[in-house]
């Protein structure tokens, strides 16, 4: 084989092995796009369940008690913040608000036998599984997609192709307490 | 056209019918497409067991049984520990299960009769050996389709009501022929190939009286769609194929769901629920887990497992004419002669007979062996008590029988070939008690135990 071919080789080979790091590293990226739209489907519906529990609780209690208003915080807290840390830390701040807005839920029997309010529990509890396994996968994507960029021979194009390590969403220290709103 | 020739052409027009008929049923029940669906993290209402079947089309793959096992532990039914790194045990509750379908209750049984102070080992985890694992499986899968039938998701490929039809047609081929070759005198190339043909319908039917795979129903697409997704979802992620069986405890429901679609290879293959290993078995007697190795053997040691009369006579009938053809060798040792001074027939019969003595030699010692054994076997024996690790049968007619009994003191067994009489009175994992000879290994009597005597000590639960 002469000088040439062997040079042709080369590139061609060169030329695929990019392509093939780049596309996996596309592909992981997509991944991970794709699991967290999963968490925020579910963020978004908790958000738009806690104010419906704070008006029933509310309805009960005749009042805006301050875990009322905590939760109304941390809901505002929750809605603006952006990246997955601080959106991590937020989430954990308004399911610790949820959590002592059941348990002032307690005082009111009336309210728990309630039918709306039962659902309430039972559709923030499910959205609260759902956000542990989305979570799950979630990191299981950012853990393959920040291997790939930083490990070779990923990390020879990552940097200069604007891929970055992505942050996992880990739940905050409150949130790793078990949040019991089962009715 | 003679009356044989009625018959012939009447029996390839029964082959002709089915083939019409099998390839009508076919074409207008072949297999319909889902949806194409994006990869979801969705999950249904079905059961693992039940999404596996939809998932491969309409077959339920052995991916099921484990699939079950971590739905069983994924709802706390069951608990999956891992008492050592990468060594896996399935600890079974005391209470009632509730809830749970004929082949959950059967996955469960399976658990309840393999463990020892409510734990299996995983690698215990086996449903039999080949054949019993077939059947087992069998009846699990058939368990499986009752429920995707009951939910409107699956019919049989092949109706029942087609089946008998297709019957009718192989049975008219093979009996309008037997009576056409019952009239004839000779046999023509037509009647040959009329023959042929019947046999090959007959084969051809029996391989459509087998199929059990489902065809999933215009309601079981979107089903089977959103199953499918799932399934491309949980690929996609990296790092599901690598979950441990013990990952269930954080991944709940989408660990089973992933067993049964094919996308946790690593937690599938840490709960090997096929046919078991005849060769290795686990065992709890002596107080431990442990794992022995088994081996039936057949030629070596010479009469293993034989009587000691019958093992005493054989004997006798090998010793004897060695004994005789030695003798004879001995008379004719003065006429043999290897020099090259000597004619050659005579250095030819010298070899031969030198040949002949020497394998007569090892037939006399085998002999004599035979006769000591079993003069031996005659008075001794001892007891031994532990539990039937592997019962097997060999041979289309069970010709050869054994238990192996791991009594504790070793992990290499030999298993005894004992008589069917005696084979058919023992379970596997029953504790027993043979009586067993020396050298022959004659099994006299097997019962079993009255109480087991020493077991695994169950681990503290944490």
């Amino acid at each position: 084989m002469s000088l040439p071919w062997v040079i042709a080789a080369a590139v061609v080979t060169l030329a695929g092995g990019l392509v093939w790091i780049y596309n996996g590293l596309v592909r992981r990226r997509n991944r991970v796009d794709a699991t967290w739209s999963d968490i925020d489907v579910l963020l978004r519906r908790r958000h738009d369940l806690v104010p419906n529990l704070v008006a029933a609780v509310q309805g009960y209690a005749g009042h805006e008690s301050q875990t009322m208003r905590a939760v109304a915080e941390a809901r505002a807290s929750a809605v603006s913040a952006q990246g997955p840390r601080r959106i991590g830390e937020a989430e954990s701040s308004l399911a610790g608000g949820v959590r002592s807005l059941f348990a002032d839920a307690e005082a009111y029997p009336q309210l728990k036998a309630s039918t709306s309010f039962v659902q309430l529990q039972q559709q923030l509890t499910s959205t609260e599984d759902g956000v542990e396994h989305a979570r799950q996968f979630y990191n299981d994507a950012v853990y393959g997609y920040n291997n790939a960029v930083q490990t070779l021979p990923g990390s020879l194009l990552a940097g200069a192709l604007g891929f970055k390590a992505r942050e996992f969403f880990q739940a905050a220290p409150k949130e790793r307490a078990a949040l019991d709103v089962r009715p | 056209m003679s009356g044989e020739d009625l018959l012939l052409l009447g029996s390839v027009a029964c082959s002709g019918g089915f083939y019409v008929a099998a390839a009508i049923v076919y074409l207008l029940r072949r297999p319909l497409t889902p949806p194409d669906m994006p990869a979801t993290s969705d999950v249904g209402q079905e059961n693992p067991a039940v999404a596996n079947l939809l998932a491969n089309g309409g077959t339920v793959t052995p991916d099921a049984v484990p699939a079950t096992l971590l739905d069983l532990a994924a709802r706390r039914v069951i608990q999956i520990e891992e008492p050592e790194p990468h060594v896996y045990s399935v600890r079974i509750g005391g209470g009632a299960a509730p809830n749970l379908s004929a082949y959950e209750s059967s996955v469960l049984s399976l658990l309840r009769t393999k463990a020892s102070g409510g734990v299996v080992p995983a690698a215990a985890l086996t449903t039999g050996a080949t054949n019993q694992a077939r059947s087992w499986f069998r009846s699990f899968a058939g368990e499986v389709v009752a429920e995707a039938k009951a939910a409107g998701l699956c019919s049989p490929r092949w109706p029942p009501r087609m089946l008998t039809v297709l019957g009718l047609f192989t049975g008219g081929a093979l009996l309008l022929f037997l009576f056409a070759a019952n009239q004839s005198d000779d046999q023509s190339i037509f009647w040959f190939a009329t023959g042929a043909l019947a046999f090959v319908t007959v084969g051809a039917s029996s391989r459509f009286f087998r199929e059990t795979a489902q065809l999933v129903t215009p309601a079981g697409l979107p089903v089977q769609a959103r199953w499918l997704a799932l399934r491309k979802y949980l690929h996609g992620d990296e790092l599901f194929a690598t979950l441990p069986p013990t990952a269930v405890v954080v991944r709940e429901r989408y660990l089973a769901y992933g067993a049964a679609l094919g996308a946790a290879a690593a937690a599938v293959r840490a709960m090997p629920m096929g046919a078991e290993n005849d060769h290795r078995a686990w065992s709890s007697y002596g107080g431990r887990w442990r794992q022995v190795t088994v081996s039936y053997p057949t030629i070596w040691p010479p009469a293993w497992g034989a009587s000691p009369g019958e093992t005493i006579w054989r004997g006798i009938r090998l010793g004897v004419p060695a004994a005789v053809a030695l003798y004879v060798f001995s008379l004719l040792i003065p006429s043999l002669s290897f020099a090259q001074s000597s004619e050659q027939p005579i250095r030819d019969g010298s070899a031969i007979a030198v040949l002949i003595a020497a394998v007569a030699l090892v037939v006399l010692a085998t002999g004599m062996w035979l006769l000591l054994a079993g003069a031996i076997s005659l008075f001794g024996g001892r007891q031994v008590t532990g539990d039937a690790v592997r019962v097997r049968s060999f041979g289309d007619e069970a010709q050869a029988c054994y238990i192996a009994v791991d009594d504790g003191t070793r992990d290499r067994i030999r298993a005894w070939k004992v008589r069917p009489q005696l084979y058919g009175s023992v379970t596997e994992y029953s504790t027993v008690t043979v009586t067993v000879s020396p050298l022959l290994a004659y099994v006299r009597s097997v019962h079993r135990a009255a109480v087991p005597t020493s077991r695994a000590p169950v681990p503290a639960r944490t």
